[in-house]
């Protein structure tokens, strides 16, 4: 069965504890397909729900109502332990990259890789592998610390991508890159596709089609997700 | 790729080492209230175990003559009237009494090469001929002159042959042992007249038993010591200062519940990283199991380090504090006896009292962050 992902009657308030924006609807009845071996971007203003979408999507949420559907599966309703397996075949990259700062790059990166299986020369060779793929492969002895904006950015979507997840996430991915480090993510993030993967990035770029090969768009506004025409 | 178990300890230990301060900490707090613990501990055991070690080899029960002003010495004929009574095997008349030296006050025994072997004390140890003394460790004589002054009925003057090795300290620490004319003669003692009856019995249970035909053989009244109640004298003697160091116990407790609460704390605070692990995913059972790896390479080694410490504490040969808080000698103090039959349970339970509370307040934040949704856990631990 070909991966694929999407979401069925969809939706998502603020819990009780969002101070004054609990039960604000944000996500509203989304419907979406998401299929493997395609790059899916969705965009939107600021604030929006497009991390919260791409959160749900990648099994850091639970939602409202509505259900998120993996190959099938409603993984959404999933008890805690069969949700926590499910999420080893997703990569996520966060908007705020959540790098661990007492560890240095490679460390970092090698994060997803440490409770599977291996140890850790095969570890440090996935991870260096992926830094190189983003040339970043100079980084991998510093602490994170000492990065720039750009550069942890990179180092977050290669710890994203280091397992060769099926379903990989990234929210705003080079939203601090220049265009040669953009186009060479937008290329891995293609690769991934390619072999089948589901993807999706949530930009609001307006030149994200100069760095990313997109075969869907959808903008997420008030709430709904519409395809754009 | 086979789940490899050394990779996931080397990785808690990366983890550990990144924040060496805290894990510091906790382990050297883990250590010192074992430390604490087992010390109290282990040293009532250590005295029981030396005492009721020691006690075997002195005799079942003592006869001492009595009068309404005290003791009285006796004859050591009437060692007979005691023999006569069936179940007891021997009667040793004894001669021994305090007296004063330029150091302090002392105990002086007379004793020939039987009494020392019934000490069980190295070959090499002989009983004292006419002028000479056997002596323990806290007796001193200064250092350019081995020779001793006895201030007891009469002064004598001794030379310090020879030294009761430490194994013995408990009961030979104050101890001088003379050829018996010395002691005699020092005590003020009739060649025919000894302070005591030492007595053996053919079954050892029997000695209580004894006590009234005891009392019926002798023509004046007696009391009469059997060896639990020297027991119980000693019991009451050691107790009494041993429950100082027991006391330990309760301030240790105190600072483990506040070590309880700290790591409660700390993991309380960690849960944005656990929300990013699972996020990245790690499964529950994947940080929990994290976090008990952890938790035993620090909690491991504490425990056992502190333990190491207080046994040597209570046990090395070196130690000085058991003698000086129990017996209020400045030099030297007494090699106690281990015995494992104790000891090891003791080792047990403080282990367990020290490391289960302590998994206990690692895994519990852990399992309950691990059900929790990880964006959950990064926006509150952010």
């Amino acid at each position: 069965m070909p991966t694929v992902l999407a979401c069925r009657h969809l939706a998502y308030a603020y819990p009780n504890h969002a101070g004054p924006s609990a039960g604000t609807p944000l996500l509203q009845d989304i419907d979406a397909v998401f299929p493997g071996g395609q790059v899916v971007l969705v965009s939107g203003r600021s604030g929006a729900g497009k991390s919260t979408l791409l959160h749900l999507l990648a099994g850091l949420l639970r939602p409202s109502s509505g259900e998120i559907v993996a190959d099938g599966q409603p993984v959404s309703r999933w008890l805690t332990a069969h949700r926590d397996r499910w999420r080893r075949r997703a990569g996520i990259v966060f908007q705020q990259d959540h790098l661990v700062s007492d560890l240095t790059v490679l460390e970092n990166v090698m994060l997803p890789l440490i409770p599977r299986s291996g140890g850790p020369r095969q570890w440090r060779a996935c991870g260096l592998a992926m830094l190189a793929r983003l040339d970043a492969g100079d980084l991998a002895p510093q602490p994170v610390a000492t990065l720039s904006g750009g550069q942890r950015q990179r180092v977050a979507a290669a710890r994203a991508l280091v397992d060769a997840p099926d379903y990989v996430v990234a929210d705003e991915p080079t939203a601090h890159q220049d265009l040669d480090n953009a186009r060479r993510l937008g290329r891995l993030l293609r690769q991934t596709a390619d072999r089948g993967a589901v993807v999706v990035v949530a930009a609001h770029d307006r030149h994200v089609d100069e760095w990313l090969d997109v075969d869907q768009h959808l903008i997420l506004d008030n709430g709904y997700l519409q395809p754009v025409p | 790729m086979k789940h490899n178990r050394t990779a996931q300890i080397l990785w808690a230990g990366r983890e550990l080492l990144s924040h060496p301060g805290a894990t510091l900490l906790i382990a050297l707090s883990m250590g010192l209230l074992t430390t604490m613990m087992a010390t109290g501990l282990l040293l009532s055991q250590a005295l029981t175990a030396t005492t009721n070690r020691l006690l075997t080899q002195g005799p079942d029960l003592v006869v001492r003559r009595v009068t309404p002003d005290g003791g009285q010495p006796l004859n050591v004929k009437t060692a007979a009237a005691a023999m006569a009574i069936p179940g007891i095997i021997e009667a040793r008349p004894r001669i021994w009494g305090t007296v004063r030296t330029p150091q302090g006050v002392v105990t002086v025994v007379a004793a020939d090469q039987q009494a020392i072997q019934r000490l069980k004390v190295p070959d090499a140890i002989r009983a004292p001929v006419p002028g000479e003394a056997l002596v323990g460790s806290g007796v001193t004589v200064p250092e350019t002159d081995s020779r001793l002054v006895l201030q007891g009925g009469t002064a004598i003057t001794v030379r310090v042959a020879q030294r009761f090795p430490r194994e013995a300290d408990l009961v030979t620490h104050d101890l001088v042992m003379l050829h018996p004319a010395d002691a005699r003669l020092l005590l003020g003692l009739a060649p025919e007249e000894a302070c005591d009856l030492a007595l053996t019995v053919f079954h050892a249970d029997e000695a209580e038993a004894l006590r009234p035909e005891l009392a019926r053989a002798f023509p004046w009244p007696v009391h009469i010591a059997t060896r639990q109640d020297t027991r119980k004298h000693y019991a009451t003697s050691f107790g009494r200062r041993g429950g100082l160091a027991v006391m330990l116990y309760f301030p240790a407790i105190i600072a483990l519940l506040l070590l309880v609460a700290g790591v409660v704390r700390q993991q309380i605070g960690n849960r944005a990283r656990v929300g990013l692990f699972k996020a990245l995913g790690w499964t529950s059972r994947d940080i929990v199991a994290l976090q008990l790896t952890k938790a035993l390479l620090v909690g491991l080694p504490a425990i056992a380090g502190g333990l190491m410490i207080a046994y040597g504490l209570v046990y090395a040969p070196s130690q000085q504090w058991v003698g000086t808080l129990l017996l209020g000698w400045q030099k030297t103090s007494p090699l106690m006896y281990l015995d494992t039959g104790y000891a090891a349970p003791i080792f047990l339970e403080v282990a367990g009292i020290v490391l289960i509370p302590y998994l206990a307040a690692v895994l519990w934040p852990s399992l309950v962050q691990a059900a929790s949704d990880p964006q959950d856990l990064l926006n509150r631990g952010a």
